[in-house]
C-alpha cells in the first residue's frame, strides 16, 4: 500500500516534469528555428531573438518546480520518506496534471507565437516591446496552472 | 513520380519556420509603391539606380553590370536566381519553389534549341538548374548526356514537332506545353490549397495569354493546338473560340469563361499588343492579389511562395523601370506597365 501511493505520486511528479519539459523543448525549438532564419540574414537581431526564444522555456521550469514540490512533500530529499496511501498518491498525481497538461500545450503554443513575433521583429525592429507581450500572454495560463498545481498539492494532507 | 517534383511539400506547417524567419528579414528588401514612384520620377537611368539603391541588394547587383538593357537583365536575373537557389536549399520549400526554377529552365531550353537550329554561337548562358553545355550537346544528338527526364522528353517532342512543320513557333508551343504539364502536376500534388489554386489560376491564364497572342499573330489553329493537351481546367474549344472567333466576340468570350476581372478598364478591345499587355498585367496583378492575404501567416508554405512570387515580380518591375529609363520612355508609359507590389 505504501509503495503504491508513492508510485502514483512519483508518476505525477514525472508527468509534471516530463510533459511540461516536452512542451518547452518543442516551443523553444520552434522559436529557435525562426530565430536562426532571421539571424542568417541579420545577425544583429540576436539579443531580441534570444529573449523571445527563451519565453517558452518557462513551462519546463514550472514543471520541474512542481515535480520537486512533490518530492519534498514525499520527504524523499530528506531521507525520511512519508507514508503515502494509494488515495493520497492519486491525489498528488491529479494535482500534478494541471502543470503537466497546460505546460505541454502552452509551451508549444508559446513557441509558435514567439516564432511569429520573431518574424515581426525582423520586419519592424522598433516593435520589440509589443512582440514580447504577445507570447507573454500565453505564459499567463502556464502560471495559472502552476498555481493550481501548488494549491492542490498544498491541500493534500499526508 | 514522373515530374520534376520529387516529393510533396510537408503538411506540417512548422516545417517552414526557419525559412519564414529568413524571408521575414528578406522582405525588407522588397520593392514598395513609394520606391517605385520615386524611381519613376528619376530623370535618367543613373538617377533611377541611385533611388533604387535603397534596396539592400541593388548596389551589389547593378554596380558591376553593364548599364545597358541586356547587362541589367542578366544582373537582375542572376540576382533572382541566387535568391531562389538559396531558398530552395531548404528541403521543405524545394517541392513548391521548383515552379520558379522551371520558368527559367524551360525558357533556357527554348533558347538552346533555337540556337541549335539556327547554328548561333552559344555566347551567353543564363541561369538554369542544368548545365548549358550538356543541354546543348543533348539537343545536338548526344543522347547519353545527363538531363532530367522531363527536359529530355520536352526537347525530343519539340525537335520532332519542328521536323514536321519547320516553324519555330511549334518549339515555343511544345516547350510551353511541357512546362504547363509540369505546373498542373505541381498543382495536383500540392498539399496547400492556396498554392494549388494559385497554380491552377496561373495555368489557365497561361492558356488565355497564348490564345490572345495566337490571335494577334494570326497563328493557324492547327499550330496553336500544339500547345494544348486535355486538362480539366480549360477546354480547347474555348481557346479556339478566342483564336479564330471574330474580334468583337473576344470580350464576350473572355467574360463568358469567367475572366471578367482580367479585362482592362480603360482599354477598348483591339487585336493589338496594348490590349494583350494590359491583360497580362491584370493577370499578374490578380495572381499577386491572390497571394497577398497569406503573407501574414506565421507558418506554412504560403508566405514562402508569396515571397518568391513577390521577388519575381520585383525583378520584372525593376527591369521595366530600368529599361524605360535607359530608352527614355515617359513616366506614364513606364507606370502603365508596372505590376502591383507585394507590400503596398
Amino acid at each position: 500500500m505504501f509503495i503504491d501511493g508513492v508510485a502514483f505520486a512519483l508518476l505525477g511528479s514525472a508527468l509534471a516534469i516530463g510533459l511540461a519539459g516536452i512542451g518547452s523543448a518543442k516551443g523553444v525549438g520552434i522559436a529557435g528555428e525562426a530565430g536562426a532564419g532571421i539571424m542568417t540574414e541579420d545577425p544583429s537581431k540576436f539579443g531580441q531573438v534570444l529573449l523571445l526564444q527563451a519565453l517558452p522555456g518557462t513551462q519546463g521550469i514550472y514543471g520541474l518546480l512542481s515535480g520537486f514540490w512533490v518530492l519534498l512533500k514525499l520527504g524523499l530529499f530528506g531521507g525520511t520518506p512519508v507514508a503515502v496511501t494509494s488515495a493520497q498518491g492519486l491525489q498528488i498525481l491529479f494535482a500534478c496534471l494541471p502543470i503537466a497538461i497546460v505546460g505541454l500545450i502552452s509551451g508549444i503554443s508559446q513557441g509558435k507565437t514567439s516564432a511569429a513575433c520573431i518574424g515581426l521583429i525582423a520586419k519592424r525592429p522598433e516593435e520589440t516591446g509589443k512582440a514580447i507581450i504577445l507570447p507573454a500572454m500565453v505564459e499567463t495560463y502556464a502560471v495559472l496552472s502552476l498555481l493550481a498545481t501548488i494549491l492542490l498539492l498544498n491541500s493534500i494532507q499526508l | 513520380m514522373t515530374t520534376l517534383q520529387k516529393k510533396n511539400c510537408p503538411v506540417n506547417a512548422t516545417a517552414y519556420t526557419y525559412i519564414i524567419g529568413r524571408i521575414r528579414a528578406m522582405e525588407r528588401g522588397l520593392l514598395n509603391n513609394r520606391l517605385l514612384e520615386n524611381a519613376l520620377k528619376a530623370e535618367d537611368l543613373e538617377q533611377a539606380i541611385r533611388v533604387l539603391s535603397e534596396l539592400p541588394y541593388i548596389n551589389e547587383v547593378i554596380q558591376n553590370a553593364a548599364k545597358n538593357p541586356s547587362g541589367l537583365d542578366q544582373a537582375l536575373t542572376e540576382h533572382f536566381w541566387d535568391t531562389l537557389k538559396e531558398i530552395l536549399k531548404d528541403q521543405a520549400v524545394a517541392p513548391i519553389g521548383i515552379f520558379f526554377q522551371m520558368i527559367y529552365d524551360f525558357n533556357d531550353l527554348k533558347l538552346i534549341i533555337k540556337r541549335h537550329l539556327t547554328k548561333s554561337p552559344n555566347d551567353t548562358e543564363y541561369p538554369a538548374s542544368f548545365d548549358w553545355k550538356r543541354a546543348l550537346r543533348f539537343v545536338s544528338g548526344e543522347k547519353n548526356e545527363y538531363l532530367d527526364d522531363v527536359y529530355r522528353k520536352a526537347i525530343d517532342a519539340a525537335l520532332a514537332g519542328y521536323e514536321n512543320v519547320h516553324n519555330a513557333q511549334v518549339i515555343e508551343n511544345l516547350m510551353d506545353r511541357a512546362f504547363l504539364m509540369e505546373v498542373k502536376a505541381l498543382a495536383d500534388n500540392c498539399e496547400s490549397r492556396v498554392i494549388k489554386n494559385w497554380l491552377i489560376a496561373y495555368f489557365m491564364f497561361a492558356y488565355l495569354r497564348s490564345a490572345l497572342r495566337a490571335k494577334f499573330q494570326q497563328t493557324k489553329i492547327d499550330l496553336f493546338r500544339s500547345i494544348y493537351w486535355e486538362n480539366p481546367y480549360i477546354r480547347f474549344e474555348d481557346l479556339a473560340e478566342i483564336v479564330t472567333g471574330a474580334d468583337e466576340k473576344v470580350i464576350e468570350t473572355i467574360i463568358h469563361h469567367g475572366f471578367r476581372e482580367l479585362l482592362p478598364h480603360d482599354v477598348e478591345y483591339k487585336n493589338d499588343p496594348r490590349f494583350l499587355s494590359e491583360m497580362e498585367k491584370n493577370m499578374d496583378n490578380y495572381l499577386m492579389k491572390f497571394l497577398r492575404p497569406y503573407r501574414i501567416q506565421a507558418f506554412g508554405p504560403e508566405p514562402v511562395f508569396g515571397f518568391l512570387f513577390a521577388k519575381f515580380t520585383d525583378v520584372r518591375n525593376l527591369r521595366i523601370i530600368l529599361h524605360g529609363k535607359y530608352f527614355q520612355i515617359s513616366e506614364n508609359e513606364i507606370k502603365s506597365k508596372l505590376r502591383e507590389c507585394y507590400y503596398e
